[in-house]
């Protein structure tokens, strides 16, 4: 402290120097700014306030105060990259500034050069949480297991993550080493505030129509483990814990019939079901987190006919995870003009929904939009609009702080 | 000056503090006035103010604001304290309106200060350990940042622009977004 009073933050010889103020202050003077583009601008005054203002503990107190970080845009795999939201999303200026300060080739990659096409030496986007992107490419059309890349495309940084050593996955048949899109779980809190927190990759695995397995990897122990492998009483169906996924309350969510979840604890590493409400015409189904310990379940059309614009919102009375708990808070209508959509990817606070492609010309000529749900506030946004014509892909949602208030992820 | 202690006299009296600035001038100021700052409330808890608490890094021309402050928030304190029991509620909810609009009119106008002086109010209330002379001061500051640009920022507090233009360059790339 007794160095911080004394650097001078104003010493023009013409003006009266104004008394410096410590680090802390500062702190507590930018914690006070509501708007990130009023802590971007005053970083940008002198190389005080900017080493104050990108400082990772005071980032990730300025992130607890003002809300999660915001959702910048989607990122696709292979050549589109990342696709920023577009005006008037609220995130569209902050969305362009991290489309051109990252790299969302991933060039930094090692032999990113080898093996061309458009997924860059071969990698593809499997995952994007927390400002990381998780990236797999296979070893050999031999191998069961892809290689797995975590890396960080604003600061061009990456780690890989080690294959799930083979007395772990021994007992599998090599049949059954039909691995799903691996995946990333949101990162724990940091236990050193000046280091990156630490995370998780999860693969996970059917085996036949009754069994499950996953296996998670944790950057800080650099090791794997095996979670309790699940034996269901009634049939899985096949793929049934694919890509859509959902998180809540410390568990991935997949849907495994329209009136059941399986569910993964990550942090007891362990399998169970939750019964969810019967709702007739609506197969969609996401779980989110509704707050105070309760599950939330979005439930909406696949645009087949009759086509109900609306989208339920269901919440559980309490904690106490049964049928009857659950009751319908609110319905509201589908945002959009597009014959449907569908649940394409979540994030702890937004859910992501693509437009169905059209089945006829009159629907191509109209303006698609993705939107997000906003899990909190229960309000649709568009993210951006699709091309005429173009068939609206499968996206990662790409939430972070834009730079320069976004440090290392890893 | 206002007394900070409604009704007993004598304990009043007998806990009267001295504070002394940088400067060399002597301030007495009532207990109740003088613990609003965590930093002396400590200094009498362990005994240690007996001859006068010497305040090194507080000049007498920003104390005297200092002890302004905490007078006025101590007498609001106090006058809230006493008032609770001879009111109804609906009396002392009215009573309490008044000392809250009372005690926000009265930070308003104790704000009213050039910059110089709001750093050093701030140095001080840290120093001291304030919170809400600390709390007030900084969102003052930070009021005054919001929505302006780095030059305006700069010109405002005197801050020399240490950054080379090569810095500058990537910071203007970097936060483009927020100048849009």
């Amino acid at each position: 402290m007794a160095s911080a009073a004394r650097r001078r933050i104003a010493a023009p010889a013409a003006a009266a120097p104004l008394p410096a103020l410590p680090d802390e202050i500062l702190e507590s003077i930018f914690l006070l700014l509501d708007d990130p583009a009023d802590l971007a601008r005053a970083a940008s005054a002198c190389t005080c306030f900017r080493r104050v203002a990108t400082a990772r503990p005071f980032l990730r107190r300025f992130g607890s105060l003002h809300g999660p970080p915001p959702l910048l845009g989607l990122l696709f795999g292979g050549p589109d990259g990342f696709r920023a939201a577009d005006p008037p999303h609220r995130s569209a200026k902050a969305a362009r500034a991290l489309a051109r300060a990252a790299d969302f080739t991933f060039s930094f990659l090692p032999n990113h050069q080898q093996g061309g096409g458009g997924g860059g030496g071969g990698w593809a986007v499997r995952d994007a949480r927390d400002g990381r992107v998780l990236l797999s490419r296979p070893v050999s059309a031999a191998a069961a297991f892809d290689d797995l890349m975590v890396c960080d495309p604003l600061h061009r940084r990456c780690v890989r993550v080690p294959s799930v050593p083979n007395e772990l996955v021994a007992s599998i048949p090599l049949r059954d080493r039909n691995f799903v899109t691996p995946f990333l779980a949101p990162a724990a809190a940091a236990e050193d505030d000046n280091e990156p927190p630490a995370f998780s990759v999860i693969r996970t695995c059917q085996l036949g129509n009754n069994k499950v397995v996953a296996f998670f990897f944790g950057s800080g122990s650099g090791s794997w483990h095996a979670a309790t492998p699940y034996m269901s009483l009634s049939t899985l169906p096949t793929g049934c814990i694919g890509f859509q996924r959902y998180y809540a309350r410390g568990c991935f969510h997949w849907m495994i019939s329209s009136t059941s979840s399986l569910v993964l604890d990550t942090r007891e590493m362990k399998f169970s079901t939750i019964s969810l409400p019967p709702i007739d015409g609506l197969p969609h189904r996401a779980i989110f987190e509704r707050g105070e310990g309760r599950l939330g379940l979005i439930a909406f059309g696949d645009g087949g006919w009759p086509f109900r614009r609306i989208c339920e919102i269901w919440q559980q009375n309490s904690g106490v995870v049964v049928t009857q708990d659950w009751q319908l808070y609110k319905t509201i209508p589908l945002p959009g003009y597009s014959d449907g959509m569908d649940i394409q990817g979540e994030d702890d606070s937004y859910l992501l929904l693509r437009p169905i492609q059209a089945s006829d010309y009159i629907e191509l000529l109209r303006p698609r939009q993705y939107f997000v749900l906003d899990l909190k506030t229960l309000l649709f946004e568009g993210i951006f609009s699709i091309d005429v014509g173009y068939r609206a892909r499968f996206g990662h949602l790409y939430v972070s702080f834009p730079p320069p208030l976004a440090p290392p992820s890893i | 000056m206002a007394s900070a202690g409604s009704g007993d006299e004598k304990a009043a009296a007998a806990a009267m503090i001295t504070l002394i600035s940088s400067d060399n001038e002597k301030f007495e100021v009532t207990e109740a006035t003088a613990t609003l700052s965590q930093t002396i409330r400590h200094m009498i808890e362990d005994g240690c103010t007996d001859g006068g608490v010497p305040l090194p890094n507080v000049t007498s021309k920003i104390l005297a604001r200092v002890i302004e402050y905490c007078k006025k928030h101590a007498t609001a304190a106090a006058g809230e304290e006493g008032s609770s029991s001879s009111f109804s509620d609906a009396a002392f909810l009215e009573v309490d309106r008044a000392f809250l609009e009372e005690l926000e009119e009265f930070d308003d106008a104790f704000l009213e200060v050039d910059r110089a002086t709001l750093f050093d109010l701030i140095l001080a209330a840290n120093y001291l350990d304030i919170k809400g002379l600390l709390n007030l001061t900084c969102q003052k500051v930070a009021d005054s940042v919001k929505g302006k640009t780095p030059e305006q920022i700069r010109e405002m507090y005197n801050i020399v622009n240490d950054l080379t233009p090569e810095e500058e360059a990537e910071i203007r790339r970097e936060t483009q977004w927020a100048f849009e």
